[in-house]
């Protein structure tokens, strides 16, 4: 990923996967050119994600960066996807070694 | 007469999934499983499409477009009248049934087959052909004219949605290898066709099952919308097929084919292009509904309304 060495955060993202592209195109937009992708399912406030086919796919994006970018990015996806699809961030304390 | 096994596949999917069932499909066995089905469904339209000259189709491709613009004109009134939907919501749902359901065609198909009824063989053509319009008018509808960034979002999530390409891809490899090139891959995509085909119709049954209870939220009006619209398409369908001459076969595909509603094309797109529709409307509908009634009451309806109208046309 792109972090530097030392101390960084992990910035989760959690969404429907049609999104994925524009999603991607948005981590980009900020620079930040690294990013782990893994197919997810679960259960959240807009109902069960089963995962079995398109419409319910989920993905789950990583990111770990620098703690000042990773606010930015936060609120930037939050802004641009909460309002019309399932959306769930999360941002905790990571170590690069 | 005997159930077509494939049907009953779906059924006990159903079944699977009312009863909370572990039974699910790893969603790559999924993608795998409507990948073949896509392509093989393109690659029978393409060995076809390669015996004749593709502009003596140029007018039926020209009618199914319009069917399913008047499809979707159709759906979009009866669901902000009678259904008091918002505006999006109406789009997006009357988008989905007048775009078009590859399974349901497959089905279809299938039950034909399975029956030896003959049928235009180019009849997959105009699934590629029906999938695109009811999508741009129900953008069109949902947000009017304008925001030029959403429409090129919009063409691009269309032409290029796997559905499309696989369709499409298989429509033009069938046509370039032509009947003997596809020999050697005839084993895979059609011999084994209804195997695949059951096991896609088991996922689908799991997943209509699992729109049941968000159906039964959203109230009674898309319960009897799911019924009452593939009617109305089949019927539409069924007088554009009499119109282009097509065969008791054809007519059957081509009113199975109005009377489908999308769930792969149609919801990929709205969740992309118009956000604020709720999927849990048109999806419900599409699959909890529609799907069901078309594969096991509609389809065998639609042949006997075909016959009806054949015989009628004969008198005439």
């Amino acid at each position: 990923m792109t972090a530097e060495e030392g101390p960084a955060k992990l910035v989760s993202i959690v969404t429907e996967a049609a999104v994925e592209t524009l999603l991607l195109r948005e981590i980009e937009a900020m620079g930040i050119d690294g990013y782990t992708i893994a197919d997810v399912r679960g259960r959240g406030t807009r109902g069960r994600r089963s995962g079995s086919w398109d419409a319910s796919a989920s993905i789950r994006v990583d990111v770990v960066c620098a703690p000042v970018r990773a606010e930015a990015l936060a609120l930037r996806v939050k802004e641009r996807f909460a309002p019309g699809y399932a959306l769930f961030i999360f941002i905790c304390d990571a170590w690069v070694p | 007469m005997a159930i077509d096994p494939v049907i009953l596949f779906f059924v006990l999917g159903v079944a699977a999934g009312l009863m909370r069932s572990e039974l699910r499909l790893p969603a790559p066995v999924y993608e795998l499983v409507s990948m073949i089905l896509l392509l093989s469904i393109g690659l029978k339209g393409g060995v076809e499409l390669a015996r004749q000259p593709a502009l003596d189709l140029m007018p039926q491709i020209a009618a199914v477009t319009v069917m399913g613009i008047v499809l979707t004109l159709l759906a979009f009134p009866l669901l902000r009248g009678l259904g008091r939907f918002s505006r999006v919501d109406a789009a997006a749902i009357a988008a989905h049934y007048g775009s078009v359901s590859v399974g349901t065609f497959a089905v279809a198909a299938a039950y034909l087959t399975y029956r030896q009824i003959g049928f235009e063989q180019h009849m997959p053509l105009f699934v590629v052909v029906l999938e695109i319009p009811a999508i741009i008018i129900g953008v069109l509808l949902a947000k009017g004219l304008g925001r030029q960034q959403a429409w090129g979002r919009m063409l691009h999530e269309v032409l290029c949605g796997k559905s499309m390409v696989l369709l499409v891809g298989g429509l033009l490899v069938g046509w370039v290898a032509g009947e003997d090139g596809v020999q050697s891959i005839k084993p895979l995509f059609f011999d084994l066709f209804k195997g695949v085909l059951a096991l896609f119709l088991l996922e689908m049954g799991l997943i209509a099952a699992g729109h049941v209870g968000g159906l039964l939220r959203q109230g009674l009006f898309l319960l009897g919308f799911g019924m009452a619209m593939p009617l109305i398409g089949a019927v539409v369908g069924t007088m554009v097929a009499l119109g282009l001459g097509l065969s008791l076969g054809g007519t059957v595909l081509l009113a199975t084919m109005a009377a489908s509603a999308s769930y792969i094309a149609a919801p990929a797109a709205f969740r992309l292009v118009v956000p604020e529709a709720k999927p849990a409307f048109s999806l419900a509908t599409s699959l909890g509904v529609t799907f069901p009634f078309n594969i096991v009451l509609g389809i065998p309806l639609y042949h006997w309304m075909a016959e009806r109208a054949q015989m009628m046309k004969g008198v005439w």
